[in-house]
């Protein structure tokens, strides 16, 4: 798992940090679906559902869907522009009203609206649909957004920010039963590495790419050094369009 | 009431309920009681208040990121917008699980993502601060779509990486290397005052492109802009220094290219489109490319059939492109269009 803790004196506190693990042999991913779909649906009132859903909370990400760790951080990182803005108009707005916020979350937490992000279109339904964990999945990404423990620079501070990772860590895998990747993420999420898993004719296709060459060059071919540079060409663009979805025309 | 000022403790929720509100466009659906009515609206409701300094967290967080020189670095200042480099993404931190044994495999420290260029259209002072917000923010807009719009279309353009609309802020890929003009000997922008030492002056003129390496550079640029104008994009403010040469290296056996030659891999890229706007009209883009000619004949005197080449690959890839396009005849005319009104213009042109 690659945690990134954000300058703590120009973030919220309460969004100071990105923890990123990816898992592969992924074998319970129908049943994760399930669960999460019955946590969302239970009864506020009842003991266990604050439980259940903070067990579960975490951005659910479908890796054939990511075409490199900038791809996702960006998402991450616009997510979080949302979210500070709708914390800072709740903050002062009068007490148990929630403003309608113009360029603030869409969603309901800051883990949708990463998915959200990452998706062009202004349908929840559908970029969940997209981007998020599906029954057929074999692997997936999970983010987590939170606090980054420490409040001081010191050592004692850098020692709490490894025991929070650690127990972070620890419940991501206590519902995932997968192999966590223990590679650097731009390495597992690069859409152009033979091993790559991204689904570029899915890509194409929701970003509206319309570059040929991305598709029709196979593995193998004489043309491998084009296709890499048509690829980097599409991730660029990608990234680009996460970045600006928010003006986009 | 300013940015960057805030009142006392008691009224602090107040005017921050004000800053949020006034940053919204009058239609938007605000469920407001008479309090929260926006401060253009009733002025005379704003309460007044002694300036304190703004804790930065009650800032935008890429706001904030701004005045933090230990990770964000001016380099430069115009008018309209102030440029920064920004490394504010610190290395991940790796954890792994329990159940992992050291050294059982390589291990391998990820990378840091690369540093951002990020501009900022601060508040105008000069401005109602309503107009003002507006402004820089449609302006962050049309910037950041023209840049994409450019990427789909295949010309090479900083990708965008962060936007805050509503403060002004655009986060874009750094493109390392140098602009244009200091490859054909114009200098860096503002140095024209600077005095260089000997040592300095020899530097620069050695990593001039010698005439042959100056065409091909002439090429690639004509070749961008036609495709730039293909997709109706005008950029408004076309200058030698706005536009950068990046030195792809080739891969391996293409040949050895010389430091200081323009490699097969190379390629402009064109920058700040800040001023940049959409047309389809070949009088905008015959403009265009007028402003470009001014700009050639003010930083590179004697240059002429250097802007002549420019236009050359230009006119041979509009009508390559509007060639292969099958659809109205009126599209082959594109390049004939355009010439005609930069002649009736006045404008040289062989």
């Amino acid at each position: 798992m690659e945690s990134i803790f954000l300058p703590s004196d120009h973030f919220p506190e309460s969004l100071g940090s990105i923890h990123i693990a990816h898992f592969h042999s992924l074998s319970n991913s129908a049943s994760l679906l399930d669960r999460l779909i019955s946590a969302s649906k239970l009864d506020e009132s009842h003991p266990d559902t604050a439980a259940e859903r903070s067990a579960l909370d975490f951005a659910f990400i479908d890796p054939t869907r990511l075409v490199s760790k900038q791809h996702l951080v960006t998402a991450c990182l616009q997510a979080i522009i949302a979210a500070s803005r709708s914390n800072q108009a709740n903050r002062s707005a009068p007490h148990g009203t929630t403003l309608p916020v113009q360029g603030g979350m869409k969603t309901k937490t800051p883990h949708s609206e990463i998915i959200f992000a990452l998706s062009p279109g202004n349908n929840i339904g559908e970029s969940l649909k997209r981007f998020g964990l599906s029954s057929k999945s074999k692997s997936v990404v999970l983010v987590k957004i939170c606090a980054s423990s420490s409040t001081s620079e010191d050592s004692r501070g850098y020692g709490d920010r490894l025991a929070t990772t650690d127990s972070i860590l620890d419940s991501m895998i206590s519902i995932i039963d997968g192999q966590l990747s223990l590679s650097p993420l731009e390495k597992t999420l690069d859409g152009v590495a033979t091993h790559s898993e991204t689904n570029w004719k899915e890509m194409s296709k929701i970003y509206k790419l319309n570059m040929p060459l991305l598709l029709s060059s196979s593995k193998g071919d004489g043309d491998g050094e084009l296709a890499e540079k048509e690829r980097r060409r599409a991730i660029d663009i990608i990234v680009s369009a996460v970045a600006m979805k928010n003006v986009a025309a | 009431m300013k940015k960057g000022e805030v009142s006392t403790a008691s009224s602090l929720l107040q005017q921050l309920e004000g800053v949020s509100l006034r940053r919204k466009k009058s239609n938007a659906s605000i469920k407001s009681s008479s309090k929260a009515a926006p401060p253009e609206a009733i002025p005379e409701e704003t309460p007044q208040s002694s300036p304190v300094p703004v804790k930065s967290t009650t800032q935008a967080p890429l706001l904030s990121l701004l005045s933090d020189p230990e990770i964000t670095k001016m380099i430069k200042q115009g008018a309209e917008a102030k440029v920064y480099i920004s490394r504010f993404l610190p290395p991940s931190v790796v954890t792994f699980p329990p159940s992992f044994k050291p050294g059982s495999i390589p291990y391998q420290a990820p990378s840091s993502l690369p540093p951002l260029l990020l501009k900022h259209r601060f508040p105008k002072t000069y401005r109602h601060p309503t107009l003002s917000s507006s402004i820089t923010s449609s302006r962050t807009i049309m910037e950041a779509r023209a840049l994409l719009r450019c990427a789909r279309a295949g010309v090479a353009v900083p990708g965008v990486r962060l936007v805050d609309e509503r403060e002004g802020i655009l986060g874009l890929e750094l493109i390392e290397g140098k602009s244009v003009r200091e490859w054909l000997g114009g200098g860096a922008e503002g140095e024209e005052d600077k005095l260089l030492t000997e040592e300095e002056e020899r530097q620069a003129e050695e990593d001039v492109l010698d005439e042959k390496d100056q065409i091909r550079l002439m090429d690639l640029i004509g070749t961008s802009l036609a495709r730039m104008h293909e997709a109706d994009i005008i950029h408004g403010d076309l200058t030698t220094s706005n536009m950068m040469l990046r030195r792809n290296p080739s891969v391996a056996g293409q040949g050895t290219i010389s430091e200081n030659g323009v490699g097969p891999n190379d390629e402009v890229v064109l920058i700040d489109f800040g001023l940049s706007s959409v047309s389809s009209l070949a009088e905008d883009k015959a403009v265009d490319l007028y402003v470009l000619e001014r700009a050639f004949a003010s930083t590179h005197p004697h240059s002429e059939g250097l802007y002549k080449r420019i236009l050359e690959s230009y006119a041979e890839e509009t009508i390559r492109r509007s060639g292969s396009a099958k659809k109205k005849g009126s599209r082959v005319d594109k390049w004939e269009e355009i010439r005609r009104r930069l002649e009736e213009g006045l404008i040289w042109l062989e």
